[in-house]
């Protein structure tokens, strides 16, 4: 890991307060080219966080606030009929950023979440049959109120599944609040802050991300997790390979912020929660267990190979 | 993989102490008295060393108690070796393995010696009721393995016997298998130069009052199981042995008189059937008169008497074919003239009494026939308490006491008969016998012990006389009551009119018996001759035993041979080095009571144990980057796992912490 990433989860540390652990996962998150969800309550920091990453890391950035009459090209952009060039001229929306907020995301209606979510998987866009690339690198954060709250399209499951991690900000600890509220503001002292990093760079890390060494033994851990969900009658649906993917992809990168060049199974522990808490469904006496407390059992039960 | 810690609870050492006790238990029938004291003398040490553990002995008194237990042996039996003293050396040795049983192992030993020690119990017993203990006390033994192989004790008392019937569920198929079709011994294991004792019946000399102790036994002589339809009781007269001479007081053969002669009879005998006789030690063999040939083609002597080479030294299975039909015209050269000597005591009475016989008849049969009506007519009594004969038993019995037993009325007819100048001489054997309805056969009992005559009349050949039939006719049809009276008073018959509870008390006993010697012939019995008979069955008539056998045993080699093979080939799926390496790392660590979690990785591990031992950092950093570099790294190096080793083995970390 370069002096970079290390100073940026320093310096967003001393944003967001106490939350070394968030900042560090959404860090994950974004190496390992994954979507990120945060899903809490208002005021807790998750706009907070999203441009503090975007401004540590040299990402331009964009927030989309996700209303019940948000349509899909207030999202991608519209075509416009230029008069003097006599054609139609494309408008890029906001999802022309390299960091998009996506805020309240559930707020919106399926068709709107939609929109977001295709470009999300394909990282490009096609309207009007043209297609065009979205910025590089590209990463969604999107959040959203818990589901049982009012006037909410709950994410399916099949959209939940795009996003590499779902985490919760939570409130600070008491010590963490106090110099949060004592402070000044956070905003400005983000703008004072420089930029670590530039896109290139990130790129770079991104691709070392990618040759972190995964062993047998760590693939057999990863497939035991995998068929124990499957095969435990606590669960509704065991997880998909895709999961299986996403695990050792956000393992690597938790490897690799930790400065190593190959994977054990901490790293996959630790980004397991955050990993398969949302794509997870219970059944049963498990059902009132959350997504955090149900991965640890998980893991309880699982020994290592 | 999680292994339990090598000791033992409280309640395992006891159940192992109580296995082992119930395996032993019935070998201290066996043994002579100073081992069965020595055996319970350590049995009850080792149970209050359970309960006060001071008393557990240390190294140097086991030591000597093991050194006096052989020397106790050694004093018993002047040997060590051979069924006997093997047994009670084996016996001696397991209890005191009992007594310094601690860890684990010494439990596995342990129980497996008892398994050994079992089979043993069938050299000395093979009756139904043995193995059916035996089982159970097998059963007891593999709950115990199970529940000790487990690492949490079984949430019921029940649940390691439900396993182990499992077990012995799948086991009982195979073991069918192999009984059926597993080459047998031509003799059993047990046989082999082992004497068994077994209770004696009637001997080759008859002295007054022989079969009258006898008659007081209920034991089990020989049972019958006919093929053919029974003959009626007066016609079950089983023949044992034939008696010539006599000295004037008893009656014996002179060793010098027999003669081995053997016969071919060429008689049908429409009787066919099957004895299963228990031992007797003695040569002769017990058939419904007259026996005609065997299968077992043991030799028919002269006097029609069915003979083996070796005395009956434990219970013996044989198939006969008699004729109750036809005549025995069997005459030798000298016999005659052997049934017709005298004793030096024949008194005057005796003369004259056969004189007015002779006076009145005019043929031999009819000289038979006053005898037999003399008999009726005198006052004779028929008693199993007669008084005793001394000087001249014959001539005491016929006119003075006229009280008597089969044996008198045969002796002295037999000797008057001989007066008369007809050819006479004595069978004993046994006469009746019990019907069990449930097992559809006869069980002759010593009380059914019976001595009888056979005359020589040229026209008939020879022919059998009961002089007890003309006296109490019922002895023949029913069976002795087993009451004795007072002395000389008439002995009473038993009747079919049992009650309620003694006719259900009969049949219960019948079960038994039945049940008993079902066992003895099917199990115990299958033999050789059956195991091939049975194969004939099959279709398996073209091989010769040696073939047969070979290719049972091929049969149960070859899958075993797989098996075997299988399991080397698993085997060689060995673990990596650098796991076997840190396992023995984390037991090491497991010993200091910091055992990994079976889902916590190397670091954290690492991490923890750090925390608990900051003393060991180096070595454990050390060992877990190597190990983490090799399990989980790219492009393990194999010198590297040795070397990972090789920092386990020099890991070696005090128990304690330092300056604690």
């Amino acid at each position: 890991m370069g002096p970079e990433l290390a100073e940026a989860i320093k310096a967003a540390g001393n944003i967001l307060l106490g939350k070394q652990e968030v900042v560090k996962l959404s860090l994950t998150c974004l190496l390992a080219r994954g979507h990120l969800l945060i899903e809490d309550v208002p005021g807790v920091g998750k706009t907070t966080l999203a441009h503090t990453l975007a401004h540590l890391l040299g990402l331009n950035y964009q927030r989309i606030q996700f209303t019940s009459d948000l349509l899909p090209s207030d999202i991608i952009g519209v075509s416009v009929f230029d008069t003097n060039q006599q054609n139609f001229q494309f408008h890029r929306g906001p999802i022309f950023a390299q960091v998009v907020l996506a805020d309240e995301i559930n707020r919106a209606t399926p068709k709107a979440q939609s929109a977001l979510l295709e470009a999300m998987e394909e990282r490009q866009v096609t309207t009007d049959g043209a297609t065009y690339n979205l910025p590089e690198p590209f990463f969604v954060i999107a959040t959203q109120n818990p589901s049982h709250q009012v006037g909410t399209f709950p994410l399916p499951e099949s959209q939940l599944d795009r996003f590499l991690m779902r985490i919760s900000i939570g409130y600070p600890g008491r010590s963490a609040e106090r110099d949060l509220l004592a402070g000044g503001d956070r905003r400005a002292a983000l703008e004072d802050h420089p930029v670590v990093l530039d896109s290139q760079q990130l790129s770079e890390y991104q691709q070392q991300v990618a040759k972190v060494h995964v062993a047998d033994a760590l693939i057999e851990y990863c497939q035991d997790i995998l068929a124990h969900t499957r095969n435990m009658p606590d669960y509704r649906l065991g997880l998909s390979p895709r999961a299986g993917l996403a695990m050792l992809q956000a393992a690597r990168a938790w490897a690799f912020l930790e400065d190593r060049d190959l994977v054990l199974p901490e790293d996959l522990q630790a980004i397991l929660p955050a990993t398969i808490g949302h794509r997870l469904q219970t059944s049963g006496e498990k059902m009132s267990v959350s997504g955090d407390g149900l991965v640890k059992d998980l893991l309880n039960k699982i020994p290592l190979p | 993989m999680q292994i339990a810690d090598h000791t033992l609870t409280a309640r395992q050492h006891l159940l192992v102490s109580l296995c082992a006790g119930l395996a032993i238990a019935p070998h201290t029938l066996h043994v002579p008295l100073p081992i069965s004291l020595f055996l319970i003398f350590l049995f009850v040490w080792r149970l209050t060393a359970l309960r006060y553990p001071q008393f557990q002995p240390g190294r140097w008194l086991l030591v000597l108690t093991t050194l006096g237990g052989v020397i106790l042996t050694f004093s018993q039996y002047h040997t060590l070796i051979g069924r006997d003293a093997g047994v009670g050396l084996l016996t001696v040795m397991m209890m005191l393995k009992i007594l310094e049983v601690r860890r684990r192992q010494d439990l596995y030993v342990a129980v497996f010696i008892s398994y050994f020690v079992i089979i043993t119990h069938f050299l000395f017993d093979q009756s139904m009721v043995m193995a059916l203990y035996l089982f159970s006390v097998m059963v007891c033994l593999t709950a115990l393995l199970i529940e000790i192989n487990r690492i949490k004790p079984s949430a019921t008392t029940l649940e390691p016997f439900v396993r182990t019937g499992i077990i012995t569920l799948q086991a009982i198929p195979i073991a069918i298998v192999l009984f059926v079709i597993f080459p047998r011994l031509s003799q059993p294991l047990w046989n082999l130069g082992i004497g068994s004792s077994g209770t004696t019946g009637l001997s080759d000399r008859m002295t007054p009052g022989q079969i009258a102790e006898l008659i007081e036994s209920p034991e089990v002589a020989f049972r019958v199981s006919f093929d053919t339809e029974a003959p009626a009781a007066e016609q079950r007269y089983w023949r044992g042995l034939v008696i010539w001479d006599t000295d004037g007081h008893s009656w014996f053969n002179r060793k010098d008189q027999v003669r081995e002669r053997h016969m071919q009879l060429k008689a049908h005998g429409e009787h066919s059937y099957e004895v299963f006789l228990e031992a007797h030690q003695q040569r002769w063999l017990y058939a419904l008169d007259i026996p005609v040939s065997s299968k077992q083609r043991f030799r028919l002597s002269q006097d029609l008497i069915l003979q083996r080479r070796e005395p009956v030294r434990r219970s013996l299975t044989y198939q006969v074919r008699s004729t109750t039909e036809q005549q025995n015209k069997v005459v030798m050269p000298g016999m005659l003239q052997r049934a017709l000597e005298l004793p030096d005591n024949v008194t005057q009475r005796q003369f004259e009494l056969v004189e007015g016989w002779r006076a009145n008849a005019k043929s031999p049969r009819e000289i038979v026939e006053l005898a037999l009506s003399h008999f009726n007519k005198q006052p004779f009594v028929y008693t199993l308490t007669p008084p005793r004969y001394l000087d001249n038993p014959i001539d005491q019995f016929l006119f003075d006491a006229q009280e008597g037993f089969c044996e008198h009325y045969a002796t002295s007819f037999t000797q008057l008969m001989r007066i008369a100048g007809i050819p006479t001489r004595l069978v004993l054997g046994y006469q009746g016998g019990e019907y069990n309805e449930l097992g559809d056969y006869f069980i002759i009992r010593q009380y059914d012990a019976h001595a009888w005559t056979e005359v020589w009349l040229e026209e008939s050949g020879w022919l059998r006389v009961d002089p007890t039939a003309a006296v109490a006719p019922e002895r023949i049809r029913f069976q002795l009551r087993n009451d004795f009276g007072t002395e000389g008073s008439p002995a009473m018959f038993q009747l079919d009119e049992l009650g309620l509870v003694g006719s259900s008390l009969r049949r219960f006993a019948h079960m038994l018996d039945n049940a008993n010697i079902q066992w003895r012939r099917w199990i115990i019995g299958y033999s050789r001759e059956h195991q091939f008979s049975l194969m004939r069955n099959f279709g398996f008539d073209t091989l010769t035993p040696l073939q047969w056998s070979l290719i049972t045993i091929g049969l149960i080699a070859i899958p075993l041979m797989l098996v075997a093979l299988r399991l080397v080939l698993s085997g060689r799926k060995q673990p990596l080095p650098e796991i076997i390496a840190y396992e023995r790392f984390c037991k090491k660590l497991a010993r200091l009571g910091i055992s990994r979690k079976t889902y916590e990785g190397p670091m954290d591990y690492a991490k923890r144990a750090i925390g608990e031992r900051p003393d060991l950092t180096a070595p454990i950093s050390r060992i877990t980057a190597l190990y983490i570099k090799l399990r989980y790294g790219p492009n393990a190096d194999k010198s590297q796992s040795k070397k990972l080793l090789q920092q386990v083995r020099q890991f070696r970390p005090g128990r304690q912490k330092p300056g604690t």
